[in-house]
């Protein structure tokens, strides 16, 4: 049984390296904007901010906490952090 | 141990393999503190009950600080504590502290007290102003014994999110302490149970696991996520030393805009389990009708609930009005002391004052299987800042 759990472990980690090694990011996704990210994944689990809530230095705070709540790659929360200082 | 090296051996493995979009770390980044950033945020909450044969209370009422440091582009530390009213006291409780570091774009190590990545309640939905419903899903509280899962656990993990394709993934694997399993003939009702959060582990073996989760479309409306963890919870040197506990977990998330009734639409659900293998005794209170000591030890708890807001409507009142419903099952073993079969149906009404300010006005039944129905009103005002 413990084999079988150390097998299935390097199997997905094996599966996950070679899908993202395998996918290209489409020029549609990797040409998206911040706003559009912005409004995509915060209201994945709450209301949006608006991007004066907090300053310029706050949201790269606030930026690396949610990325890390939601598991966002890191060119998303990049992106979104990036906007939200620029309309602040 | 051998499972615990593998395990790190296949971390850093993954490490390697994603190493190529490496982040050039400087030999030495030593940061100012002026260059440090802190923020304290959080939620609090205040909250009003009445239920069937009850005393009306005002209550619960808490305030949940969040602490942030980012030291550098590298470095980052996390924190949220729980204070809140109880039996006349305020309690204290560190729902997580964590230390981050990020390896690459694709990759971030942390060590301490996390979030588990089981499921997506307990990283993404447990604070009151996110949660759309007055009380957390039956199973998917801190209450020992009604506990389907673990919620926050001691260890490490490696996480991160990467696109494939149209879709994206993302990932999560820990080795924590793990939960213990309670066998102890001065406490024989909670004989069974599964303790988590752990912070002196009770035996050598470490639990093993992780969630992955897949957004397959470009937008980011759909998500689909499993979780898994192995461990043996039993003390050492202890009958129950070579019981496995296996626990397991798939969640759904799904947004959209209706563009006819100009509202997003919500739903999130979850399904958890816990299977621990039979024990060849546990200590019963041989007093009590029905005791038995060799239990079926599995768990299931499951929750769905959608809201729906008019956000896009132009009257203002109508647009900060949502409307959210929920159905939440926790089916407990049988035969245990602590056994039972509940449902839970919870309608409510929130009005959002500002995005992160919400006021909830609950209507709840509570089912427990041979028992009368339990009815009663839940009011919630609860605020992120």
């Amino acid at each position: 049984m413990k084999n079988i759990h150390i097998v299935v472990a390097l199997l997905a980690i094996v599966f996950c390296s070679a899908v993202l090694y395998s996918c290209k990011t489409p020029a549609s996704i990797a040409g998206k904007s911040g706003v559009q990210l912005w409004s995509e994944n915060c209201q994945r689990c709450h209301n949006i901010p608006a991007p004066t809530t907090y300053n310029k230095e706050t949201w790269d705070l606030v930026g690396t906490h949610m990325g890390i709540r939601a598991n966002l790659t890191a060119m998303e929360k990049d992106k979104i952090v990036e906007f939200l200082k620029s309309a602040n | 141990m051998k499972k615990l090296l593998l395990t790190i051996g296949s971390i850093i493995f993954a490490v390697n393999v994603f190493a190529q979009d490496a982040i050039q770390t400087p030999a030495q980044e030593t940061p100012k503190s002026a260059d440090t950033k802190f923020l304290m945020t959080g939620f609090g909450f205040a909250g009003f009950t009445l239920m069937d044969k009850e005393n009306s209370n005002f209550g619960p009422a808490g305030l949940n600080p969040i602490f942030l440091w980012k030291q550098s582009e590298h470095i980052f530390f996390e924190s949220e504590l729980a204070i809140a009213l109880a039996d006349g006291t305020v309690k204290f409780d560190l729902e997580y502290a964590t230390l981050h570091y990020k390896l690459c774009n694709y990759l971030e190590v942390a060590a301490g007290k996390f979030l588990s990545p089981f499921g997506i309640f307990n990283e993404r939905v447990h604070p009151s102003w996110v949660n759309k419903l007055a009380d957390n899903p039956l199973g998917f509280n801190h209450d020992a014994g009604a506990m389907v899962g673990p919620m926050a656990e001691i260890g490490a993990e490696v996480s991160g999110g990467a696109q494939t394709g149209q879709g994206k993934i993302n990932y999560a694997a820990y080795v924590t302490n793990g939960p213990s399993l309670i066998a102890d003939p001065e406490n024989p009702m909670m004989s069974g149970m599964l303790m988590y959060e752990n912070v002196s582990d009770n035996n050598d073996n470490k639990a093993i696991g992780g969630r992955i989760g897949y957004l397959p479309f470009p937008n980011s409306s759909v998500e689909i996520g499993i979780s898994g963890q192995v461990a043996k919870p039993g003390d050492n040197n202890s009958i129950y030393k070579d019981i496995n506990a296996q626990m397991g977990a798939v969640d759904v998330s799904f947004i959209h805009k209706l563009d006819f009734i100009k509202s997003n639409l919500d739903i999130k659900a979850q399904f958890n389990m816990v299977n621990v293998d039979k024990a060849v005794k546990y200590p019963v209170d041989t007093t009590m009708m029905g005791a038995d000591s060799t239990f079926d030890n599995k768990s299931q708890a499951y929750f769905f609930q959608a809201g729906i807001r008019p956000a896009f409507v132009e009257n203002k009142f109508l647009r900060n009005v949502e409307l959210a419903a929920r159905y939440s099952s926790l089916t407990l073993p049988e035969k245990a002391m602590w056994g039972g079969d509940y449902n839970q149906i919870t309608i409510g009404v929130n009005y959002w004052m500002s995005w992160h300010s919400v006021l909830k006005l609950d209507y709840q039944v509570n089912n427990r299987k041979g028992m009368d129905s339990r009815t009663g009103f839940l009011v919630q005002w609860a605020m992120g800042f």
